[in-house]
């Protein structure tokens, strides 16, 4: 175990900043997968990208490369309002001018895409849309459409979202049929295995305190 | 993302009370996500072992890959060929959940080619015919499932997902080197020595894949504390033991390991002293391939400049 003083100087944390000198990396894209017609979208992960073209190629490559899917959506991390539970109580929507005001011109209701993570062990999850000048009047109209009780909000404007194009699905993500070899059911390693021991027994087979 | 740090909440909290809360969550089986307040020590132990992980994914096609051309069969060269690209789809997750983190590709990348940091060692050993093929996957890909199932739990989210689609890819990694050594261990005589002779030459390397003896492993007690890993080397490669050795004598093969034992008490084999020096010789770089593998790697790299880039004077031109 570290002595003292070293473990508390390594509880220093550092944040990246894309602004930081040393950060060469392209701007980071959440990205959001629909599994399957019907279900909502869930919270995939990140990718580094140039633009959120790119940003849906790469995502495809690094998400769904095997599993199918039928959507994507992407969001510079930039443009993600997010809230805790625990920030929520500590500081109530509504008290203090908004942090940003709304994506829309003229300072009309946008449509904001709502995500909420409702376990630990969970990701956020898409509820809905809503429509409101900002992001915190838009979390504050979610909090009661959606009675949930979430650990997490996300609030992205919709106009932020890059989305991938549903005439394109077959060609982004489907899988290649015929691929048999990839499932593991094709190896019948089981039955032959059961065959090899039936044989073992068969012949007196190999006592247990045998050196190998 | 914004609406959530410190200045825009107003709330303060010493580094005494954030490691005390960041505990508490572990403890709970929360997954810790990329924003998320964490040690240091908790990021840079994560971006050493998930940067190492990825490159042992891209490392780990080079002994497969040198037989494609050379496979008997169709099937069989479709089935490595899958399987090879699932190793760079694989190095892929690892190095996206590494960046989470704030390591970058660059430097990831330049650390493995210029030799200061490691991937598994096992990969510097050379694949000398096919029937290697059929022991990489058994042995290798077996070793890494006990590994990567036990990482799927990990506490730190984009890491544990990247692990969950690893093991579901990685089954059929495993199954058809299993059917090749059943196949062989049962087919002619020549095969069946062939089968033998890759095991003998694989079993330890795949052994070592589990890392040093408990006692002589520094990350170990840091890693189990924060829910990174939750069983230690000696255990999983106890697993690991006792899942393959029944399945080597069922076969009518024997394992490499004069020293291996059944222990009748604990109903459970033992494996043999493991030859360590070897061990350190090939993390070291003095392996039979590591400067092969690395120099295949440094010429990828630089032949992959252009494309490069093209992507980045692409975004410098036309991104938003």
């Amino acid at each position: 175990m570290r002595d003292v003083p070293a473990f508390y100087l390594s509880l220093i944390t550092y944040h990246v900043s894309p602004l930081h000198p040393m950060n060469t990396q392209w701007p980071r894209h959440y990205v959001f997968e629909q599994p399957a017609p019907g279900e909502p979208l869930i919270h995939a992960g990140s990718v580094h990208a140039p633009d959120g073209e790119m940003a849906l190629l790469i995502a495809r490559d690094v998400f769904a490369r095997r599993p199918e899917r039928v959507a994507m959506w992407m969001v510079r991390d930039q443009e993600i309002f997010s809230r805790t539970k625990e920030q929520i109580e500590a500081a109530p929507l509504g008290g203090r001018p908004p942090l940003k005001a709304s994506p829309a011109p003229g300072g009309a209701a946008g449509a904001f895409q709502i995500f909420a993570k409702v376990s630990h062990k969970g990701v956020c999850i898409h509820q809905g849309e809503v429509a409101a000048a900002n992001p915190e009047q838009a979390l504050l109209l979610a909090m009661a459409k959606f009675p949930l009780a979430a650990m997490v909000w996300w609030v992205i404007p919709d106009v932020a979202l890059v989305k991938s194009d549903p005439a394109e699905t077959g060609l982004l993500y489907e899988s290649t049929p015929g691929k048999i070899y990839r499932h593991e059911n094709h190896y019948h390693v089981r039955t032959m295995m059961m065959e090899a021991r039936k044989r073992e027994q068969e012949a007196g087979g190999r006592e247990q305190g045998r050196e190998g | 993302m914004y609406g959530a740090t410190v200045e825009e909440i107003g709330e303060i909290k010493s580094d005494v009370e954030r490691l005390a809360a960041f505990e508490t969550r572990i403890g709970r089986g929360e997954k810790i996500e990329p924003g998320d307040w964490m040690p240091d020590e908790y990021r840079q132990q994560l971006i050493r072992m998930i940067s190492q992980h990825a490159h042992s994914e891209v490392v780990g096609m080079l002994p497969e890959g040198a037989w494609i051309t050379r496979a008997p069969n169709i099937r069989r060269k479709m089935i490595l060929l899958a399987k090879v690209q699932d190793e760079a789809g694989h190095g892929q997750y690892l190095y996206h959940a590494a960046e989470t983190l704030g390591a970058t590709r660059e430097d990831m990348l330049d650390a493995l080619l210029y030799g200061t940091t490691k991937y598994a060692s096992v990969f510097n050993y050379p694949s000398l015919n096919w029937a290697d093929m059929a022991a990489i996957g058994w042995l290798v890909d077996g070793a890494a499932i006990l590994n990567q199932t036990m990482l799927a739990r990990c506490s730190y989210g984009p890491y544990s997902r990247a692990m969950v689609r690893i093991c579901a890819e990685e089954s059929f990694h495993f199954q058809q080197g299993y059917e090749m050594v059943i196949q062989y261990s049962q087919g002619t005589p020549i095969q069946r020595k062939m089968i033998q002779d890759a095991l003998n030459r694989w079993w330890w390397p795949a052994m070592m894949m589990f890392g040093p003896h408990d006692t002589a492993s520094s990350n170990s007690a840091v890693l189990i504390r924060w829910g990174v890993k939750s069983k230690t080397n000696d255990e999983l490669r106890n697993t690991f033991v006792n899942q393959m050795v029944p399945d080597i004598h069922t076969l009518g093969m024997t394992v490499p390991d004069p020293g291996l034992r059944y222990d009748a008490e604990k109903e459970e084999w033992v494996h043999g002293p493991i030859d360590w020096d070897e061990f350190w010789r090939v993390v070291k770089g003095d392996g039979p391939c590591n400067r092969e593998r690395l120099s295949a790697r440094r010429a990828a790299h630089e032949d992959g400049a252009w494309v490069r880039a093209a992507l980045a004077g692409y975004a410098d031109k036309y991104g938003k």
